[in-house]
């Protein structure tokens, strides 16, 4: 798994590429801990090139929208596809976040 | 059949991985279906680290079969104590934010991703079998 960060607007995006999963999870969780130390409650999360996603790779998202949610944060979820698609859908996170095909939807939606 | 027995830990999993896509690719299974058994089985052994063992330590295997229909199956087997990931109660998966738990999330995936589930105990072993059919072309 390979993280990047940068800023769009005043959401930060973290563009997770490669494996989301029981080894890489915490990592991720850990990484996006660190901002919002640093006063980030608005998330993109750019997975366009994410390959592979598991339950682990769910169960932390699903800690970062609750860390930020009390101080009225966001998470949307962006160019998900194929198997990370369904996966999305089937657990319903489709549902609880927001999900844009690119990060001008993903801007669009969190400003 | 083709199998592989290693110690019941997540550090393991990346062993069975590569054992498992590589009997997939040798099989010549579809590559679309990759991504879904990597998902299978990254579930149930992270099940079984949590669930059967406890943190103790102990052994899972993953064996690798073709079934007569053309379907690719794995079993996967552990000694831990009777536990049955099919009878998880479903997550609810239109729950609040507030009241969403993720418990029980990886076996939900799991039953949404393979073709054929089935877990019988034998021997003191925990068996589940998963197939996955070949696409239709």
């Amino acid at each position: 798994m390979k993280l990047e960060d940068s800023k769009l607007g005043n959401a930060a995006v973290v563009d997770v590429s490669g494996r989301l999963d029981a080894a890489s999870a915490p990592v991720f969780e850990a990484h996006c801990e660190k901002l919002i130390a640093r006063g980030e409650t608005v998330f993109i999360l750019d997975f366009e090139d994410l390959e592979y996603l598991s339950s682990a790779g769910l169960r932390s998202i699903l800690t970062v929208l609750k860390k930020v949610k009390p101080s009225g944060g966001k998470v949307v979820i962006c160019g998900a596809q194929g198997t990370a698609k369904e996966i999305f859908d089937i657990s319903g996170f489709s549902s609880m976040f927001p999900m844009t095909d690119t990060l001008e939807e993903a801007a669009s939606n969190v400003l | 059949m083709e199998i592989l027995r290693l110690p019941a830990e997540l550090e393991s999993l990346e062993r069975f991985r590569k054992f498992v896509t590589e009997r997939a690719a040798e099989s010549g299974l579809d590559s679309r279906l990759i991504p879904k058994i990597e998902l299978v089985l990254e579930e149930i052994l992270t099940n079984q680290v949590m669930h059967a063992y406890k943190e103790r330590e102990g052994e899972a295997e993953v064996a690798c079969f073709p079934r007569r229909d053309g379907c690719f199956c794995l079993q996967l087997r552990d000694w831990g104590p009777e536990f049955d990931p099919l009878k998880q109660a479903a997550p609810d998966t239109a729950a609040p934010l507030e009241e969403r738990r993720v418990g029980g999330l990886g076996i939900h995936l799991v039953k949404n991703m393979a073709d054929h589930l089935e877990y019988r105990r034998e021997d003191g072993k925990n068996i589940l079998t998963v197939c996955f059919k070949k696409p239709a072309v």
